[in-house]
C-alpha cells in the first residue's frame, strides 16, 4: 500500500523532471557558482573564504549603497501600494463592462512597454524642461525649474510607475476573492465605510497586499536600466554597482559578494513577507 | 527673447526622436545577447562567391557601441559591405567593456566577429587570448591609413576613428564658447555642469585632462579629484554613459559638459542650437580600433573585408560628413562642414592637432581610479 | 390583492414603538417603491406594510425583484422612486450603518479573519460598546443559538447550520429595528434546513423582531411567514397570509407558484350573484359558487387544487366523468391523474387510509368539487402579465 503510494508519488516527480533538470542547470548551477566566486580570494590566491564579504560588511559606502537599495525598494513598494490600492479597488467595484476592460487594459498597459521605453517617458515628465516643471512654471508656481532627474524622488517616482502594475494585479486578484456580501453584512452592523475598510476589506486583501509588495520590491532592488537613467551616475545602487564591478572592473569575485548580498537581502525580505502572508492565508483558503 | 523661444521649440520637437535614439541605445546595451547568429557560411559563400566572382558573400557580426556608431555602422558600413562584398553585416550594439567581459567569458564562441575598442580598454585587455592579427593582405584600404593609425608593432586591427574630446555646450547659455576645462569652476556655471563617470574613455580622458591642468598627469590624477570634490555641488548630473550624458545636454538638464565632438555635431545637425569647443590646451583624441576576434563564427575573409570597408575612403568620407562627424582615419578622405571650421580640411591637420594620452599608464590605476569616483560623486 | 392590516401603521409609529418593551418589532413601510438598473425596471410600484414584530415572506421567482426589495430595506440600494419608512421615519437615504437594520445573507457572510467570538461582537463594537458589555451581550447570543463553546472558533471550522445561526446571532447583537434574511436556509442540505427553519422561527418569535425574508421555496414560506409577498416580475402578485394565499389565490401566477393546481381551460357562460357555470373545452359544464366579475363568455382558467377534488365511483349531479390514469399511493394520501373525455389532465389528492379502496387505472370515476368554493377562476386575456 505505501509502496503504490510510493510509486505514485514518484511518478508524479518523474513529470516534473525535465524541469527540475533545467532549473538545476540554469539556475541552481549558476547560483552555486556566483556563491562559490563570491567565496575565492581576490589575486591569485587559492581557496575559499569570507574575505569578500569582509571587505563588503567593512566598507561604509558599500553598507550604504545596499541600504539604498532596499530603502529603495521599501519607498516604491509603498508608493505603489499607496497609489494602487485605491486603483485596484477601484476595478474591483467596476461591473464588468466597457468601462473595466478599459481600466484593466490601462492597468496592464505599463506592461506592454519595455521598461526602457516608459524610462525615457519619465525623462521627458521629469526634465528642467519636463511636462513637470514646464507646468509648474507656467502656473508661476516655481520661478526656477526643479531639479527632479537624478535625485532619489524621480527614481522612486519612475521606478514606482514602471513596477506598478506588479502590485495592481495581485490586489485584483484578491479582491475579485473578497465577498461583497462581507462589507454589506459590516455596514449592516453599524460601521461605516472606514471601519469597514480597516477592519474586513483591508485584512481580506492582505494576500494580495503581499505578494503584490513581494513583486515591487524583489523587482524594484534588482532593476537596472530606471534608476541608472533617471538617477543618473550620483546615485548608486546595487544592480548598477554589480555591473560595474563585474564589467568596468573585472573584479568578478566581489561582483559576485555584492551579488550574493542583495541576493540574499531579497530572499530574507520575500521570506519576512510571506510569512506574514502565511498568518492571514489560513481563512482566505476557502 | 524671441530667438530663445524658437530654440526652445525646436529643442522640443527633437526631444523625441531623441528619446527613441537614447532609448533605443539603452535597450540595445541590455540585450547585448540578441546577437543574431550568422548564417553558415561555408556553403553560402561559395555558393554567392561563384555566383558574383569576386564577391566574398557570407555573413558577419560586428560590434559598435550603441548611439551614433551603431546608427552609422549600421547605414553605412553595413550597406556598403553588402554592395561591395555581398555580405551580410549585423551590428551588435554593445560598450568597450562589454566586448571584453563576453570575450573572456566565451573565447572559443564568442558572441560577434569584428570587436571595437577604445585605446584604454583595447590596451587593458588581454589581446593575445580574445584577439587574431589583422590580415593586412585582405585589406586594401590597410595602406591608405595613417601610419600612426596602422597600429604600429601592435598586429590587432586599424584605428577605424577618431573622436575629439571637447567641450560641449547650449549656445542659448553662451554668448561665446567656453574657453578651457577651467571654465567648469567657474562660479557662473554652477548647477549647470553634467559630467560622466569614469567607467568610460570620455571620463578617464576628462578627469586626467583636468588633473593635467592642474599640475598632474596620466599616472597621477589626485588633484583632479580633489578640483572634482570642489566642483561637486555645482554639478547637475554624473551620466553613466557618454550617451546618456549627451542626452542630457540636449534635454536641457545640464548645460554645460565633456563630450564628443560628433555627439554635439549631430545634435546640431538635427536644429539643436549647441555648441562645441576646444579647450585650451587642445582637444583629446579617442582612437577606437577595429579587430578580428579568436574563433569567429564568421570567415576571417568577411570579417577583414568588413573592416576594410570602416576603414576605406568611401565609407570614411560619408561617416565624416553630417549627421555622423566621425574623424577620420584615412588619408584620403576630405574634411568639410565643422571639421573645416574646428580644424581644417586635411585630415592630416586633424589628427595631428588632437592630443593622445597614454592608456598604458592610464590603465595602471584605472580601476582604483574608477571606483574612487563613483564612490566620491555618491550622494 | 388583499391585505390584512389589523394593526393600523400609524399607531405602530415611533411614539408606540418607544412605549413597546424592548425587543418588540418596528413598522416597516415600502411605499411605491420602483427601483430601475439602467433601463431595466425590477420593482414596479411595491406597496408592503409589515407591521411591527410581523415575519414576512417573500416569495417568487429569481428574477422577480425580491432581494432588491432586501437591499434596499438595508440601504444597500437607494430607490429609484419612492419611500421606506421604519416606524414611520423616512430611511431611503440614510446610510446602511446608521439604519440598524440586520441581514443574514444566504452565504451568511461571515468574516473568515475573525473567530465567532469577533464575528458576534463585531457591531456590538462598531457601536462602541463597552469591553464589558460586549463580552456578557456576545455570550447571550451564542447561548440563544445554543453556539455558547465555539466562541473561538473560525468559520471555516462550523458546519454550515452552524454558520447559519452565529450569522444569525450577529446579527441580533445589535438589536436591529428589522432583520431580513435573504435565502436563509437554500444553502443547507434538507433534514437541516426543517431543524432550521423551526429553530430561527422559534427564535424570532421569542424575540418578537420584525422580520422580512426571501425565498424562492414556497413550502418554507408556507410554513414559516405571518405573511407571503408572491412576487413576479418585480410586481407583488399578493400579499396575505399563508392560508389565504394557497386558498385563495389572486392572480393565475401566485395559484401556480404556491402549491400544485390543475389549470383548466373554459368559457364563462352564466354567472349571477351566488354561482356561475363554466363550459370546459369539451362541453362539460361545471357549477361554481363564485362570482366572476366579468361579462359572460370571458375565456377562463379554472384553478383547482388537487386535495379540493372528489373521486367517487358512482354518479351524482355534477359529477365530471373521466377516467383513471395513473395511480401513485405516497403514504397518507393517493395521487391519482386522471383524463375527461376531451383528455384534459386533472390531478387530484385522496386521502388514503385502511378501507379506503384504491381506485385501478382505465377505471370510470367521477370527479366532484369538495365544496363549491373550493376553486378559483381567472380571466385569461393576451395582455395578462402573470400567464
Amino acid at each position: 500500500m505505501q509502496a503504490k503510494a510510493l510509486l505514485k508519488a514518484g511518478r508524479g516527480w518523474a513529470l516534473v523532471f525535465p524541469l527540475t533538470l533545467f532549473l538545476m542547470i540554469f539556475y541552481l548551477a549558476p547560483i552555486v557558482l556566483m556563491v562559490i566566486t563570491s567565496l575565492s580570494q581576490a589575486g591569485e590566491t587559492e581557496g575559499l573564504s569570507w574575505s569578500q564579504y569582509a571587505e563588503f560588511f567593512g566598507d561604509g559606502f558599500n553598507l550604504k549603497v545596499l541600504w539604498d537599495t532596499v530603502w529603495l525598494g521599501t519607498q516604491t513598494t509603498i508608493v505603489c501600494l499607496l497609489l494602487g490600492y485605491p486603483l485596484a479597488l477601484l476595478h474591483s467595484r467596476t461591473r464588468p463592462g466597457n468601462w473595466r476592460s478599459i481600466l484593466t487594459f490601462l492597468i496592464v498597459l505599463p506592461l506592454l512597454t519595455s521598461a526602457v521605453v516608459r524610462t525615457f517617458a519619465w525623462i521627458v515628465i521629469l526634465g528642467r524642461q519636463g511636462v513637470i516643471n514646464s507646468a509648474l512654471l507656467s502656473l508661476s508656481i516655481i520661478e526656477e525649474p526643479l531639479r527632479l532627474l537624478s535625485t532619489h524622488h524621480g527614481v522612486i517616482a519612475a521606478l514606482s510607475q514602471i513596477q506598478m502594475p506588479l502590485m495592481i494585479l495581485p490586489l485584483i486578484a484578491s479582491m475579485a476573492r473578497l465577498d461583497p456580501n462581507l462589507e454589506a453584512a459590516s455596514a449592516s452592523l453599524g460601521s461605516p465605510a472606514w471601519r469597514t475598510f480597516w477592519r474586513i476589506t483591508f485584512p481580506l486583501t492582505l494576500p494580495g497586499i503581499i505578494a503584490g509588495s513581494m513583486l515591487v520590491f524583489s523587482a524594484s532592488v534588482s532593476s537596472f536600466v530606471t534608476p541608472s537613467v533617471i538617477g543618473g551616475g550620483r546615485l548608486m545602487f546595487m544592480p548598477m554597482y554589480i555591473y560595474q564591478q563585474a564589467v568596468s572592473l573585472f573584479n568578478y569575485p566581489f561582483a559576485a559578494t555584492i551579488s550574493t548580498v542583495l541576493l540574499i537581502t531579497v530572499l530574507a525580505v520575500v521570506t519576512l513577507l510571506s510569512s506574514l502572508g502565511s498568518l492571514t492565508r489560513s481563512y482566505t483558503r476557502t | 527673447m524671441v530667438n530663445r523661444r524658437l530654440s526652445h521649440l525646436s529643442r522640443r520637437s527633437v526631444l523625441g526622436a531623441g528619446l527613441f535614439v537614447g532609448s533605443s541605445m539603452l535597450l540595445k546595451a541590455c540585450g547585448q545577447s540578441q546577437t543574431s547568429t550568422p548564417a553558415p557560411e561555408g556553403e553560402e559563400a561559395a555558393a554567392s562567391a561563384e555566383g558574383e566572382g569576386g564577391a566574398i558573400g557570407g555573413s558577419v557580426s560586428a560590434v559598435a557601441y550603441p548611439g551614433i556608431w551603431e546608427e552609422a555602422h549600421r547605414e553605412v558600413v553595413a550597406s556598403q559591405v553588402k554592395t561591395n562584398q555581398d555580405i551580410d553585416a549585423t551590428i551588435v550594439p554593445m560598450l568597450a567593456n562589454d566586448q571584453v567581459a563576453q570575450l573572456i567569458a566565451a573565447p572559443d564562441n564568442p558572441p560577434f566577429d569584428v570587436c571595437l575598442l577604445d585605446e584604454g580598454p583595447f590596451r587593458a585587455a588581454p589581446r593575445e587570448d580574445i584577439l587574431q592579427p589583422f590580415p593586412v593582405d585582405m585589406s586594401p584600404s590597410f595602406a591608405n591609413l595613417f601610419p600612426d593609425f596602422q597600429g604600429g608593432e601592435e598586429v590587432w586591427g586599424p584605428t577605424v576613428a577618431v573622436t575629439a574630446i571637447g567641450i560641449g555646450y547650449n549656445a542659448d547659455r553662451y554668448e561665446s564658447a567656453p574657453a578651457a576645462w577651467e571654465e567648469f569652476w567657474n562660479p557662473e556655471n554652477a548647477g549647470r555642469i553634467g559630467l560622466v563617470t569614469m567607467n568610460s574613455s570620455l571620463g578617464t580622458a576628462f578627469m586626467v585632462e583636468v588633473a593635467k591642468r592642474f599640475g598632474g598627469s596620466e599616472a597621477d590624477i589626485e588633484v583632479a579629484f580633489e578640483r572634482i570634490q570642489e566642483l561637486l555641488p555645482n554639478v547637475a548630473a554624473v551620466a553613466p554613459s557618454p550617451g546618456a550624458l549627451a542626452t542630457l545636454l540636449q534635454q536641457g538638464e545640464v548645460d554645460i559638459a565633456p563630450v564628443y565632438m560628433n555627439a554635439v555635431l549631430s545634435l546640431q545637425d538635427a536644429g539643436l542650437n549647441m555648441g562645441w569647443a576646444i579647450p585650451e590646451g587642445g582637444s583629446v583624441g579617442i582612437r577606437a580600433t577595429m579587430s578580428i576576434v579568436k574563433n569567429p563564427q564568421a570567415s576571417v575573409e568577411a570579417a577583414a573585408a568588413y573592416i576594410d570597408t570602416v576603414i576605406s575612403a568611401e565609407a570614411q568620407n560619408v561617416l565624416a560628413a553630417s549627421p555622423y562627424f566621425f574623424g577620420p582615419t584615412n588619408s584620403e578622405v576630405q574634411l568639410s562642414g565643422p571639421f573645416e571650421e574646428l580644424f581644417s580640411t586635411d585630415p592630416q591637420d586633424f589628427i595631428s592637432q588632437l592630443i593622445y594620452l597614454d592608456w598604458d599608464t592610464i590603465n595602471l590605476n584605472r580601476p582604483e581610479w574608477i571606483e574612487r569616483f563613483n564612490r566620491e560623486v555618491a550622494v | 390583492m388583499t391585505q390584512s392590516s389589523t394593526v393600523p401603521l400609524a399607531s405602530a409609529s415611533s411614539s408606540s414603538a418607544e412605549s413597546s418593551p424592548p425587543g418588540r418589532g418596528h413598522g416597516l413601510d415600502i411605499e411605491g417603491i420602483t427601483h430601475r438598473f439602467g433601463d431595466v425596471t425590477v420593482l414596479n410600484q411595491i406597496h408592503l406594510q409589515v407591521n411591527p414584530g410581523e415575519f414576512v415572506a417573500l416569495l417568487g421567482p429569481s428574477g422577480c425583484g425580491k432581494t432588491t426589495i432586501l437591499r434596499l430595506v438595508a440601504g444597500l440600494l437607494t430607490p429609484t422612486v419612492g419611500q421606506i419608512r421604519i416606524d414611520g421615519q423616512r430611511v431611503e437615504h440614510v446610510p446602511t450603518h446608521k439604519r440598524n437594520v440586520g441581514i443574514v445573507f444566504q452565504n451568511y457572510a461571515l468574516f473568515p479573519h475573525m473567530n465567532v467570538f469577533d464575528n458576534v461582537a463585531y457591531g456590538l463594537r462598531a457601536q462602541g460598546a463597552k469591553t464589558t458589555n460586549v463580552r456578557s451581550r456576545v455570550q447571550d447570543m451564542l447561548e440563544l443559538v445554543q453556539l455558547e463553546v465555539m466562541g473561538d472558533r473560525f468559520p471555516n471550522e462550523l458546519s454550515g447550520g452552524q454558520q447559519q445561526r452565529i450569522a444569525l446571532a450577529r446579527a441580533l447583537a445589535v438589536e436591529p429595528r428589522i432583520l431580513l434574511l435573504d435565502e436563509p436556509f437554500s444553502a443547507l442540505d434538507k433534514n437541516l434546513r426543517l431543524d432550521m427553519q423551526i429553530e430561527v422561527k422559534r427564535l424570532l418569535t421569542e424575540q418578537g423582531i420584525t422580520t422580512m425574508f426571501v425565498t424562492h421555496d414556497q413550502e418554507e414560506a408556507l410554513s414559516m411567514a405571518d405573511r407571503i409577498a408572491v412576487m413576479s416580475n418585480g410586481v407583488v402578485q399578493q400579499f396575505d397570509t399563508p392560508t389565504t394565499v394557497y386558498d385563495r389565490p389572486s392572480t393565475l401566477f401566485v395559484s401556480q407558484f404556491v402549491g400544485t393546481t390543475n389549470l383548466i381551460s373554459g368559457t364563462l357562460i352564466q354567472h349571477n350573484r351566488e354561482s356561475c357555470v363554466v363550459s370546459l373545452a369539451d362541453g362539460e359544464q361545471m357549477q361554481l359558487a363564485i362570482d366572476p366579475d366579468m361579462p359572460i363568455n370571458s375565456p377562463v382558467q379554472l384553478a383547482i387544487r388537487p386535495e379540493n377534488l372528489r373521486l367517487s365511483t358512482e354518479p351524482s349531479p355534477n359529477a365530471l366523468p373521466v377516467r383513471v390514469d395513473i395511480c401513485l399511493p405516497l403514504g397518507a394520501a393517493t395521487i391519482y391523474e386522471v383524463r375527461t373525455a376531451s383528455g384534459i389532465p386533472i390531478k387530484v389528492t385522496q386521502p388514503r387510509g385502511i378501507g379506503v379502496k384504491s381506485l385501478v387505472p382505465g377505471q370510470t370515476v367521477y370527479l366532484t368539487l369538495a365544496s363549491a368554493h373550493a376553486c378559483s377562476i381567472f380571466h385569461v386575456s393576451d395582455t395578462d402579465p402573470s400567464v
